[in-house]
């Protein structure tokens, strides 16, 4: 691996990122669109699309629209209350064949809205971001893992090997030649957000230290697991009577646990055995109004009101909770979310920097030993990076292409676009090694169409035009839109630069031959 | 010669996988034991987040130090050493009723 210890860690940098590079780059762009998971939801999801509501909402009132959708023998029911950036009820039950559901209703009216039929921002792209969709054995979890220590790794390791990491802070030399300008890109980058980086790989680590250490917990708690649960999170529920019993104002209750709280307001409740006597309402603290993702929790009797349990966590998860809350952003703060939005970007550009340096200071090397290395890595690289991009604008034009109620071949129209997602991607890792040199350039227009095309289809298929939304301003669409024609405008320059970089190339290639046959 | 060659990049991937797959080894038991240690400082709770939240802290510096280690048999005898003593002391302190 090397005989110094910078040595060993080059090596390990170098490995580490070209082996996990692709993998860390997905965990990066999921991660960087999450932090607008929501505005996402609003584009994909028309029928969400409403003002905020200029009444207080009324949850009793809530409750009639609620018992239309759950099954009289749910176990439980959960409902987030609005908030600025998501201006609707979202309702989590489980239907007859115990599959989970996610439905909206209105604040103001109380109406079930129809269903939009899109896992969106925040049931596709989040969940892609920490878990990948691969539920079999938490393997996701693992790969994200994995892919998280290296980037710890990497991180630890790119400082080591930088003799000059101050001077590579203000180094970007764009005019040099690839392999030059690349690197410098790779150390600016990695120089700049290294504490955001690190910060952020490593709180995601903590928030799932559960899945990745079960020993701590088993080891402490041996065979009452559960026990941690309750006394860490708040968990508690008591056994259903059997008897019918009556449901008290859940207004009343939300202002009691207002009170308890000093003034902020709850954003979850949850109803545990509905109808029963033993019924149970959870209130759960805004996250909203501080940067820690707190687990105060109010219990309820739903009976007669009375709180039956109040929650606070103790000091250390408190932290674990502080943690959790700098890598979510639940909390209102619109500048801090675009600068981790920009700061998430300048990680994908890190790693695909990092993967363009390795190829083009091995190109020719490769090429001349008739190694296969770059021509594996470089398909690894461009379906890892273009094409995750390429599959996510495909997963929203599907969105506004597929009708309501759609399905096909026993899939309905959230799975099909997922499918969508999954097999655009393949189709750009299959481009990417069977056209070797060009594939970039391709990559990078088709990007560039896909990302005009899914505003042009946003007007098109519900009437909000870019100019609209401005004019209204509704920032969730009107940004998105922005957004998609910014990654236009920078997909289609960098086309062009790789066209005319290819036709000066060949013109060169060209005058050699003349040369030499003269 | 070209056999010793031939062997550097097994090794190479033998002291990678020992690294990774080793040091998770030894972070689990070493945090069992810190998980453990911690219940007389803080109340159980406390303990296992703040082991849990440092065990990766743990991790990070075993997957370097075995990168950086020279030598496969360095690297297994300290991983098997460390990972020996964090994988026992729980057994012997159930085993002593001392918790």
């Amino acid at each position: 691996m090397g005989s110094t210890f910078r040595e060993s860690m080059a090596w390990l940098h170098t490995w580490a990122g070209v082996t996990l590079g692709a993998l860390l780059f997905a965990i990066f762009w999921m991660g960087t669109l999450s932090v607008f998971d929501r505005e996402i939801d609003r584009w994909m999801m028309p029928d969400t699309r409403l003002a905020a509501s200029p009444t207080a909402l009324s949850l009793d009132r809530l409750v009639d629209g609620v018992q239309t959708l759950v099954p009289a023998d749910a176990s439980r029911w959960q409902a987030a209350l609005p908030t600025a950036r998501e201006p609707l009820v979202q309702l989590r039950y489980a239907d007859p064949d115990r599959q989970p559901v996610t439905r909206h209703l209105d604040p103001a009216s109380g109406t079930v809205l129809p269903d939009q039929g899109t896992l969106a921002g925040t049931r596709f792209i989040f969940p892609f971001h920490y878990n990948l969709h691969l539920g079999w054995r938490q393997l996701g979890y693992w790969l994200v893992g994995l892919a998280a220590m290296a980037m710890l790794a990497l991180l630890v390791s790119g400082v080591v090997i930088h003799r000059k990491i101050f001077a590579d802070f203000f180094t970007f030399r764009w005019a040099r030649k690839l392999p030059r300008s690349s690197l410098d890109l790779h150390n600016l980058t990695g120089v700049l957000g290294l504490p955001f980086h690190f910060v952020m790989t490593l709180s995601g680590l903590i928030i799932f230290f559960a899945i990745y250490f079960p020993n701590v917990i088993e080891s402490v708690y041996r065979e009452d697991v559960a026990a941690f649960a309750r006394e860490a999170y708040g968990l508690f529920q008591r056994e259903p009577a059997g008897q019918p019993g009556s449901l008290a104002s859940l207004d009343a209750m939300a202002v009691a646990a207002t009170r308890i709280w000093g003034g902020d307001p709850p954003y979850s409740v949850r109803v545990w055995h509905p109808g029963d006597a033993n019924s149970t309402i959870e209130m759960r603290r805004t996250v909203a109004r501080s940067v820690d993702m707190n687990v105060d929790t109010v219990h309820f009797d739903a009976a007669s009101g009375a709180v039956l349990r109040t929650h606070t966590a103790p000091p250390v998860v408190h932290v674990q909770r502080f943690i959790s809350g700098i890598h979510f952003i639940q909390f209102d703060h619109w500048p801090l979310r675009w600068l981790y939005f920009v700061l998430g970007l300048s990680g994908c550009v890190m790693i695909a920097t990092g993967y363009i340096y390795w190829l083009e200071t091995r190109r020719k090397r490769h090429a001349a030993q008739g190694l296969p290395g770059v021509r594996i890595v470089e398909g690894l690289t461009v379906g890892g990076v273009t094409g995750i991009i390429i599959a996510t604008l495909a997963f929203f034009v599907s969105n506004r292409l597929l009708p309501l109620g759609a399905a096909f071949a026993g899939y309905e129209r959230a799975a099909l676009e997922v499918w969508v997602f999954y097999l655009v991607w393949l189709v750009t890792f299959a481009h990417a090694w069977a056209r070797p040199g060009r594939a970039w350039r391709g990559q990078c227009w088709t990007i560039a169409a896909l990302a005009v095309l899914a505003p042009v289809l946003n007007w098109a298929t519900t009437g909000d035009h870019l100019i609209k939304t401005v004019l209204d301003g509704y920032w969730p669409v009107a940004g998105m839109d922005l957004l998609l024609l910014f990654g236009a405008a920078i997909a289609a320059t960098t086309a062009w630069r790789l066209h005319r970089r290819g036709a000066m190339a060949a013109e060169r290639t060209e005058r050699h031959v003349l040369k030499a046959a003269d | 010669m070209a056999g010793r060659r031939e062997l550097v990049p097994v090794l190479v991937v033998v002291q990678a996988a020992l690294a990774l797959v080793g040091g998770y080894w030894v972070t689990v038991g070493l945090s069992s034991v810190m998980a453990h240690a911690l219940t007389f400082v803080f109340g159980r709770v406390e303990a296992v987040v703040l082991t849990g939240m440092l065990a990766f802290g743990i991790y990070l510096l075993l997957i370097l130090w075995g990168f950086a280690v020279r030598g496969v048999v360095r690297l297994s005898l300290g991983l098997g050493f460390v990972g020996g003593i964090g994988w026992t002391l729980p057994f012997v302190i159930r085993l002593t009723g001392a918790d």
